[in-house]
């Protein structure tokens, strides 16, 4: 048997209105891709069940370019 | 986006159009992908040099990145203890390590009935008839789908 002691991360990347269902715009999965609104927000609320899930809030202007950015516990 | 496109990899343009499409129509990217997500399968098929492909599609995004980092994880454990081949060769390894419940690191001490009566022509198959026997119980037709 293969013997435990693997723990996988996801990076998600998605606006706080599609978070906050203000809008419905895309997240980002890294290595992979967009993902809809809709899964964003279930990939989140699944990470923010999780205890260990660490949070990193990314100030960006109008174009998008990251400002600032900082890591939060969960 | 188009003004960008000529700096983008094949990858990352086929990820922009799917975002630019995702921003146009988000509710009809949620219906493609939930209307996908029903015909969720593995394949499997023989190739032409005789070996065989196994392949899921259509499944969640989330779990194939974690079940792909878990691969990579097993394959470097059988790169350390000094298994042959590149880590492709190791992945591959790992896979089906990972779906069959077998550890393919060479066992210093075997343990079992293989200690008495080893099988060195092909201790892979070995352990998989082993694995079979636990997984199909007797008087079950095993491997039949």
């Amino acid at each position: 048997m293969v013997p435990a002691g693997f723990v996988g991360r996801v990076n998600l990347t998605a606006p706080l209105v599609t978070l906050t269902d203000l809008a419905g715009r895309p997240g980002e999965l890294a290595g992979f891709g967009p993902v809809d609104p809709w899964l964003a927000r279930d990939l989140a609320a699944a990470a923010a069940r999780n205890p260990k899930t660490t949070w990193c809030v990314t100030v960006t202007d109008e174009h998008g370019h990251a400002h600032r950015a900082r890591l939060r516990p969960p | 986006m188009l003004d960008r496109a000529s700096r983008l990899t094949p990858g990352g343009l086929r990820a922009a159009i799917a975002r630019a499409v995702m921003e146009v129509a988000p509710e009809k990217a949620r219906q493609r992908r939930e209307q996908a997500a029903k015909d969720a399968r593995v394949g499997r098929w023989l190739e032409d040099s005789g070996n065989a492909a196994l392949m899921g599609c259509e499944l969640p995004p989330d779990e194939v990145l974690a079940a792909d980092q878990r691969i990579t994880w097993w394959a470097g454990e059988l790169k350390k203890v000094g298994m042959d081949g590149g880590m492709d060769q190791l992945r591959a390894r790992a896979y089906l390590d990972l779906l069959l419940g077998k550890d393919s690191r060479p066992c210093p001490r075997p343990v079992g009935p293989q200690a008495a009566n080893p099988s060195p022509a092909n201790p892979d198959r070995t352990a998989l008839a082993g694995w079979s026997a636990a997984w199909f119980p007797p008087g079950s037709s095993a491997g039949s789908t």
